[in-house]
């Protein structure tokens, strides 16, 4: 994925526990709520299985998980986010979603926090956003 | 009448469901007689088939499912895998049916070892898990449970 061409664009926010998470709004095909997951065996780790997406599986993701966030738990609900990581769709375990917004990617700065699958953070409403690369956390 | 698309064997699995290739079943073999067990990782014991003794793989170890301390095995299915002959313990057999319009391919990247599964089924609503007994079972994984189980067919 093109970084410069990503950070034009606008960004769905979205809790994992206490940690807001940004993620650009052009990837994501569709918020769904959480349901049956159904269980792969000898999977990859954080790969937890298969949803139904448009009548076809897909592959469930558990991204607070593979992230590493412990934090407080803060998000009041389970989403999916049918994430689109070169050319697959992949369904994203998040919290709750709270807006969706464009970044001023001359705000970014580097996180150094060690959030797998984050290289860039920001703030909005007074609060650090970390910048998910959904390529590098899948990998 | 066959409509010339392939059929599976539908089983249940510690509570989720494969498909087999039917190509690849030899039976579907009840009322296991388990005489002998093994003690190598991969092979419970061997089992007699049609007057021969063949192995009975651990596939619950295998596909990382629960393990339990099973001592009783009811259902096999015996499948061919590299030339081989071995008995697959499975808990329920659904049916036979054809291979549906269906199926989808089977997103790899989920896999630790790859081609374990090739395709998903929707069959009533679920999804069913095509095995690939070779992507499962490696060649020389097979030489070593044949050697453990000592098939005499």
């Amino acid at each position: 994925m093109n970084i410069e061409y990503a950070l034009d664009q606008q960004y769905l926010i979205f809790r994992v526990a206490d940690k807001l998470i940004a993620t650009n709004i052009a990837l994501v095909k569709r918020i769904l709520h959480y349901e049956f997951v159904q269980k792969v065996p000898l999977a990859r780790d954080y790969f937890e299985g298969l949803v139904k997406f448009d009548e076809k599986p897909i592959p469930f993701f558990n991204l607070p998980l593979a992230m590493g966030i412990k934090g407080k738990k803060v998000s009041t609900e389970n989403l999916i986010a049918v994430h689109n990581v070169q050319g697959i769709d992949i369904a994203f375990k998040i919290g709750n979603v709270v807006t969706v917004t464009r970044i001023d990617r001359s705000a970014l700065g580097e996180s150094t926090e060690g959030i797998k699958g984050v290289d860039h953070k920001t703030s909005w409403s007074g609060e650090e956003v970390y910048i998910l690369n959904a390529e590098k956390i899948v990998q | 009448m066959s409509s010339g698309k392939e059929l599976i064997l539908i089983v249940s699995i510690d509570g989720c469901k494969f498909s087999i290739n039917i190509k690849d079943l030899i039976e579907v073999t009840e009322n296991l007689d388990l005489s002998s067990k093994s003690q190598g990782e991969e092979c419970i014991g061997k089992v007699e088939f049609r007057g021969s003794e063949i192995p009975l793989v651990d596939i619950k170890k295998r596909l990382s499912l629960t393990e339990d301390a099973k001592s009783v095995y009811e259902t096999a299915a015996v499948v061919r895998v590299w030339n081989e002959i071995l008995a697959i313990p499975i808990d329920s057999v659904e049916g036979v049916f054809e291979a549906g319009s269906a199926f989808f391919p089977f997103p790899q990247m989920i896999l630790r070892d790859k081609n374990a599964f090739t395709f998903i089924h929707d069959w009533n609503g679920e999804f069913v898990l095509h095995m690939n007994l070779p992507g499962i079972y490696s060649k020389e994984t097979i030489i070593k449970i044949s050697r453990d189980g000592q098939s005499k067919s």
